[in-house]
């Protein structure tokens, strides 16, 4: 009857012995360096690999260049290397080994911040460091002055007596280097929590705005919108905000000819309904922080303004229609679509050159990103757009299957016009003005919390590596006797970083202080003794 | 660009020019005192060295060395160290001839441009490479890096080589992403980093030549491999946090300008790398074990630097390219 309880009891123990093991090896420091440089090495496809996460548009492009190979980079994650689960793997085991080892560690420095420094060894001459002479003044004298030097080189000093008659000063510093590491290790934590926050909670959004127009931020207005998990739309702020004006410059000058020079986007913003407007510049490096949300200026582009009268003479679209830039130079392209035209709808499919010229070989260019001679190049369909069905389709994009492209003696219809022209239309089916441009400016709404805690830990983390990998943790020791009238005195210190090559420059210029004011005549040389010994030793 | 801008920036150039041709003269006396130590070094070993055990066998040496030095040996050999020494001062002035050039120049780039001059990999390359003159000019007595001059002098140049005939691109404004005085503090510190992990990864190079001459029992002038490992770990602590830095640095700068602090945008993605390396490194060498090897790691760390300068910023395109070539 008993033997299957033991041997459930032995099977347990077993279990817990391989756990214990196993928690050993995740929390020792081999596990944690090989885990790190794991996290490196797991982190060279996210650089190399196009990411869904920084542009799918790249992601898009090698799917379709590489057939075979991106069904199997997509299978084990290569297109979000940082949101995998072998990447998340490695950074949560990493995470649980620096729990495992900065725990225990936390709560021992604890207790050591609160005891006292050690007593001093009975042979201090054989430290490291070390030196004896023979001081005038009595003990007590000798004693009180090395205390005052080794407080003033911000020692912790502790006084005690052997049962032989030997007085010493045991001495500590330095302590902080492990407070710093301790709390290096734990703020590393708090920007991993605040980075989940802001994954979790964050929200990011854009929007195309036409120069002139406005924007209330509700989703609905959004071009995109990518949020984490726990994000409510319900709760976005409800400011609007006006463009009222886009300034833009460019290098005009030989050198990087046609760089951006300047963006400034002036703006009008309602912070809130009924709240009032406040004038403001939305500049590349100058967001606006409306709540508890952000505006970022990202793109721009050029909208020409349209006037088309249709076959029936009445006007059927007047305004701005936003194109999308396709090169450096904002050769943009767009599209018109016109359902209410008569007889037929009709569609106009164009090419804005801010500054066009007519290349030999290539054709229409533009070869200025600022507006020094725009035009605009158009082909016109007729026929179904195909928007009656109600089914999604692109403000940017023409399906020109249900269409009939106008045509002039067999040739396909194509007119250049600059600001103020008119074209007529082949067939009598209307008329198009190119009025002149606007221009557009793209906005990102994001908001990210957790951002203020991963930034209070990253700040806390560099005070704590510096503190633990530049505050020198010493020990410096006096022993005083009284021999024939006569105190003999005896210095010795050790230096004490852990890990680190202990360099002694510190402590020898500490032992070299408390000597001198401990009245020691001559020079203290322990100091080159204990340096050549540092390099022999190692 | 105005006529004064100009004239500074046509300064600066022949300014960082003259400083390679200094630079290349310092490393060819240097080269030049390095032979007259070897010499040195090897006549006086062959001089004090115990006649070696008779072998028998058939590798048996032909000849054994002397076993007395010679009087006009001995003569000989003060000569060439009286010599060695010039050539060593006259060396250590044109380096830093070279270095002072090279500072005014990167000053006068400065000057021209209107901003800090390091937005694009030539001013990257010239101001890095003013950074680690003035950090090993800085730390030279201190650490006792003295003979570390040749090799320095060798990297500079190649560094200098590098920015004046791949890299060059003439003074020019800033694009609207770079208008900003994160630029100043971000760049800032991570030329200073990268500055002082340079000085620390030559050290590491040179600690692992001199380790195999160790293991192989070479005579060397060099300092003992143990000596450049606690002169590298010293650099490469002190370059960590402000690594660090230079890492929040740039989040903060992310968050003004694109509104996340971090996106995983590769030149991102390799400072992380880079961080992550110099984190294992310090972590070895606190290991039981690991110590052999640090210097290996040393330089992978150094690796993932020039990696994120050269290959993220000339092959990769990323919301970081600002490279200019």
């Amino acid at each position: 009857m008993s033997t299957p309880v033991v041997q459930r009891r032995t099977g347990l123990r077993a279990a817990v012995e391989w756990l214990r093991w196993g928690w050993r090896q995740l929390t020792s420091m081999r596990t944690a360096l090989l885990l790190l440089f794991l996290l490196a090495l797991a982190a060279i496809p996210g650089s190399v690999v196009p990411q869904r996460q920084v542009n799918p548009v790249t992601v898009a492009e090698f799917v379709s260049r590489h057939p075979r190979l991106a069904p199997w980079y997509s299978r084990v994650g290569l297109f979000e290397v940082f949101s995998s689960p072998w990447f998340a793997a490695i950074y949560l085991l990493l995470m649980v080994s620096l729990v495992g080892c900065i725990v225990p560690r936390t709560l021992r420095h604890a207790k050591a911040l609160r005891a006292d420094p050690p007593r001093a060894p009975v042979r201090l001459e054989r430290l490291g460091a070390s030196h004896t002479w023979t001081a005038d003044g009595g003990s007590d004298a000798v004693l009180a002055s090395a205390r005052a030097a080794l407080a003033s080189r911000r020692y912790r000093v502790i006084e005690g007596s052997d049962a032989d008659g030997r007085r010493w000063l045991s001495a500590e510093r330095g302590r902080h280097r492990e407070t710093g590491n301790v709390l290096f290790h734990l703020a590393l934590l708090a920007v991993l929590i605040g980075m989940a926050l802001t994954t979790l909670l964050g929200f990011k959004a854009s929007t195309l705005v036409v120069v002139g127009n406005g924007f209330a931020n509700t989703i609905t207005q959004y071009d995109s919108y990518t949020a984490g998990r726990l994000v409510s739309t319900s709760r976005l702020a409800p400011f609007s905000l006006t463009v009222n004006s886009f300034t833009v410059r460019f290098e005009t000058g030989l050198e990087q000819f046609g760089a951006a020079r300047e963006f400034d986007a002036a703006v009008t913003v309602v912070p809130r309904p009924g709240a009032p407007a406040v004038e403001d510049h939305l500049l590349v490096n100058h967001p606006l922080h409306i709540g508890r949300e952000e505006v970022h200026l990202i793109g721009h582009g050029y909208a020409p303004v349209f006037t088309v009268t249709d076959g029936a003479g009445d006007t059927t679209f007047s305004g701005p229609v936003a194109f999308l830039p396709q090169d450096g130079n904002f050769a943009s392209t767009g599209v018109l679509k016109m359902p209410d035209a008569k007889p037929d709808q009709l569609a106009l499919q164009g090419l804005f050159l801010p500054t066009a010229v007519l290349d030999p070989t290539r054709g229409p260019v533009s070869v200025f990103p600022d507006a020094g001679n725009p035009m605009v190049y158009f082909t016109a369909y007729t026929g179904d757009l195909g928007l009656d069905d109600g089914s999604p389709t692109s403000v940017y994009a023409l399906d020109t299957s249900t269409l009939t492209q106008l045509s002039v003696d067999g040739e396909p219809f194509r007119v250049a016009l600059e600001p103020g022209q008119t074209a007529q239309l082949p067939g009598g089916v209307g008329k198009v003005r190119f009025d002149g441009y606007q221009r557009w400016v793209n906005l990102q709404i994001s908001s990210r919390p957790g951002t203020m805690v991963v930034f209070v830990g990253a700040v806390v983390a560099l005070v704590g590596i510096s503190a633990s990998l530049f505050i020198g943790r010493r020990r410096t020791f006096v022993g005083v006797r009284e021999v024939a009238g006569r105190t003999v005195v005896t210095l010795a210190g050790l230096d004490q970083r852990a890990g680190a090559e202990r360099s002694t420059d510190g402590l020898v210029d500490d032992l070299a202080a408390v000597a001198a004011a401990a009245g020691e005549p001559g020079t203290v040389d322990c100091g080159n003794g204990a340096d050549v010994e540092q390099e022999s030793r190692t | 660009m105005t006529p004064t801008q100009v004239m500074l920036g046509t300064l600066s150039d022949n300014a960082i020019r003259f400083a390679t041709g200094v630079m290349l003269l310092a490393m060819v006396v240097y080269a030049a005192r390095w032979a007259l130590d070897r010499e040195r070094a090897t006549a006086g070993t062959l001089a004090t060295r115990e006649p070696a055990p008779a072998l028998v066998g058939a590798d048996a040496p032909a000849e054994l060395p002397e076993s007395v030095p010679v009087a006009a040996d001995r003569e000989a050999a003060t000569e060439r160290s009286r010599r060695a020494e010039t050539l060593g001062r006259v060396a250590f002035n044109l380096f830093l001839l070279a270095g002072a050039l090279l500072v005014a120049g990167v000053v006068l780039r400065g000057v021209a441009a209107e901003r800090v001059p390091w937005s694009n990999m030539y001013e990257f390359a010239t101001a890095g490479s003013a950074g680690v003159f003035l950090v090993f000019i800085g730390v030279r007595s201190r650490l006792r890096l003295q003979w570390l001059d040749f090799p320095m002098s060798f990297f500079l140049l190649v560094m200098l080589g590098l920015a004046t005939t791949v890299l060059y691109t003439p003074v020019s404004g800033l694009i609207p992403a770079l208008q900003s005085y994160w630029l100043a503090i971000h760049v800032t510190a991570a030329v200073t980093g990268t500055a002082v992990f340079s000085v620390a990864f030559i050290i590491t190079v040179m600690q692992l030549i001199r380790r195999r001459q160790e293991s192989t029992g070479r005579p060397s002038r060099l300092p003992p491999s143990a000596t450049m490992d606690t002169a590298a770990y010293r650099l490469n602590a002190f370059a960590f946090p402000l690594w660090t830095f230079a890492l929040i640095a740039g989040a903060i700068w992310a968050q003004h300008a694109w509104g996340r602090f971090w996106g995983w945008d590769p030149k991102e993605v390799w400072m992380f790398i880079t961080w992550v390396s110099y984190a294992c490194y310090l972590h070895a060498r606190a290991t039981p074990g690991w110590r052999r090897r640090l210097p290996w790691i040393g330089v992978v760390a150094y690796a993932t630097i020039f990696f994120n300068l050269v290959v993220v910023n000339v092959f990769i395109t990323g919301l970081h390219s600002y490279a200019g070539v």
